[in-house]
């Protein structure tokens, strides 16, 4: 059996030929590395782990919503050392095929559901009822418009004074008794100086106007954006499920999402047995091992913040949106943490491979001797000793695994429970663990330890993640 | 109407996920280590709407970005908020050159505002 430190090393060493890496389904391990958390894994992958001496290889079919995924990988293992993965000349002791389905959102509705209803609604709405602007709305778009079209009204409106000016001064000259061409250069000159002593209140009459021109153009359009268009049966569907997404109280459920994930496992093996008490052509055995397992696992993510005021949010936004009002300003708060919920429940025939000792057993296989020297050859093997027995296993896990928000989801506590309910190796082993997280990413385990219950014992395990 | 050829990708360490653009829901694939892809040929009439729900555990990062060929439309980085969710609607003007200047409005657990936009 891989340990939890093992696996994590394993991780640690994959080379450069990875395509993606997720070294176990769930970093919430107990010390077997056993958990009832079956978070997704998979994707196309290959990865070679030079600790494990194995290649693993798999696919997953996964859209990330409410319809099943599925997934296949397969792993082989090699019986002696790496290099025996690519030379073939020590054929690999182990093999597994494994195959993957799950769903999510099976007690809930999905998002996808959630939205497609509400946008049912509220796109006929939307058509009837064109959503206006915002008073906010409405002054970003005065303020925008008057941007844009004040620099272009100040020309007009100082073209228009500079010419007036210009007239005025004309006129004075002329009446003073000044030639044309000493009025018109008289009148050029001060005329420039004129308007640029008026310029400041020339802009804020450009602005007036400008600012004029916008309410107009609002007024014109009722209150609608008057850059949006009319809205079609397909910009109402569109615009529809954006506000839904944001909008729509049944959006924020205590329990959500959950998922259900099933897992298929067939492994063949096989093994080198030594058996001290038997004739020495029969000491050591080949032992083949058709493995199988069923599990299913059932797993759900619980919220621990206040459903009630999530939802009164969404609706004081809907309701201002309704109303053409701002939307209410919203303090933001921190979550008050998570729990994932986990119980998987399995069939598997199993072997106490792990509970064999690993020997080395050497055969000299040719001596040869001069006068001063004596040669031997030696064929090593490594072979398990003990009483090797086959089995049915009922495993039946169950993880409570807690986030406080308080750490932001970098620390999670884990109470778990181990059992078997098959008839041989029958057990029961309760105990919690702790986790610290990655920052930004709660289900990466940069390491944790756990304390279990076992068969009069306790026993210690420790998790260590590597993450790239 | 124009048709434009657009790459979403999603990175996050994420429980779901759930895209639209232009109000049709988006088929992502996973790759197995936290992030969701799909390239889709989406018919656009005014600016683009991209909407966008995920879940997962509060405070979990995520990212969105929606390029057309390289240039990139929308860059959004947020995170996981109250309720276990985040919602994030954008409309995106998408100009000839493949720049764009975006809308957008975002919320955690079911706050804040939403963008809004016209029909053809």
């Amino acid at each position: 059996m891989i340990t939890p430190l093992k696996r994590a090393l394993a991780c640690s060493s994959l080379v450069a030929l990875l395509a993606a890496v997720t070294c176990a389904q769930s970093a919430l391990q107990d010390a077997s590395g056993e958990s009832s958390v079956f978070i997704k894994d998979g994707g196309g992958f290959a990865r070679i782990n030079p600790t494990d001496k194995s290649i693993d290889i798999g696919f997953l079919r996964d859209r990330g919503d409410e319809r099943w995924y599925f997934g296949l990988d397969a792993k082989g293992k090699a019986g002696g050392n790496f290099a025996s993965l690519f030379s073939g000349r020590t054929p690999a002791p182990e093999a597994r095929l494994g195959f993957t389905l799950g769903k999510r959102f099976v007690a809930v509705d999905s998002d996808f559901r959630t939205i497609q209803k509400c946008a049912k609604t509220t796109a006929p709405e939307l058509l009837a009822n064109p959503p206006k602007l915002t008073p906010e709305g409405r002054e970003q778009f005065v303020e925008k418009l008057k941007a844009s079209r004040a620099p272009e009204l100040l020309k007009e409106i100082t073209q228009t004074r500079r010419d007036e000016i210009k007239q005025e001064l004309l006129k004075r000259a002329k009446e003073d008794g000044a030639s044309a061409t000493v009025a018109e250069l008289y009148a050029e000159q001060l005329a420039d100086k004129r308007v640029a002593a008026e310029a400041e209140t020339l802009a804020k009459k450009a602005d007036e106007r400008a600012e004029e021109e916008a309410k107009n153009k609002l007024a014109a359009s009722g209150g609608l954006d008057p850059n949006a268009g009319p809205l079609d049966p397909a910009g109402a569907d569109v615009l529809a499920k954006a506000l839904c997404a944001a909008e729509d109280p049944n959006l924020i459920r205590r329990l959500d999402p959950d998922w259900l994930a099933f897992r298929f496992e067939y492994t063949r093996a096989s093994y080198k047995l030594l058996n001290t008490g038997g004739a020495f052509a029969d000491q050591i055995r080949k032992q083949n091992f058709d493995g199988f397992s069923a599990t299913v696992a059932y797993n759900a993510l619980i919220t621990l913040d206040s459903v009630k005021e999530l939802r009164k949010q969404r609706e004081a936004l809907r309701a201002a949106r309704r109303n053409n009002l701002d939307p209410p300003e919203l303090t933001p708060r921190e979550s008050k943490g998570s729990v994932i919920l986990g119980i998987s429940l399995g069939v598997k025939r199993a072997n106490n491979i792990d509970d064999l000792k690993s020997t080395d057993v050497e055969d000299q296989i040719f001596t040869s001797s001069s006068e001063t020297t004596q040669r031997s050859a030696f064929a090593k093997q490594t072979v398990l000793r003990g009483d090797y027995k086959e089995y049915i296993a009922v495993p039946l896990n169950t993880d409570v695994v807690w986030y406080p928000g308080r750490f932001r989801s970098r620390i999670a506590f884990d109470f778990f429970t181990r059992s078997n309910l098959g008839s041989t190796d029958r057990k029961f082993v309760p105990g919690a663990g702790v986790f610290l997280t990655k920052e930004g990413k709660p289900t990466k385990v940069v390491g944790g330890i756990s304390l279990a219950y076992d068969d009069g014992k306790a026993r210690l395990g420790l998790v260590s993640g590597f993450h790239f | 109407m124009s048709e434009h050829t657009l790459t979403s990708v999603i990175e996050g360490d994420l429980f779901a996920v759930l895209l639209y653009l232009e109000g049709q829901r988006i088929d992502l694939s996973y790759n197995g280590s936290d992030t969701y892809r799909s390239t889709n040929t989406i018919a656009v009439a005014g600016p683009l709407n991209v909407t966008f729900v995920g879940r997962g555990v509060s405070p979990a990062a995520w990212k969105l970005t929606i390029s057309k060929g390289t240039k990139k439309l929308v860059e959004h980085e947020d995170t996981i908020g109250p309720g276990n969710i985040s919602a994030f609607s954008t409309n995106v003007e998408i100009k000839e050159d493949g720049n764009a200047s975006s809308k957008s409005a975002s919320t955690k657990g079911g706050a804040k505002k939403s963008s809004k936009k016209g029909g053809s």
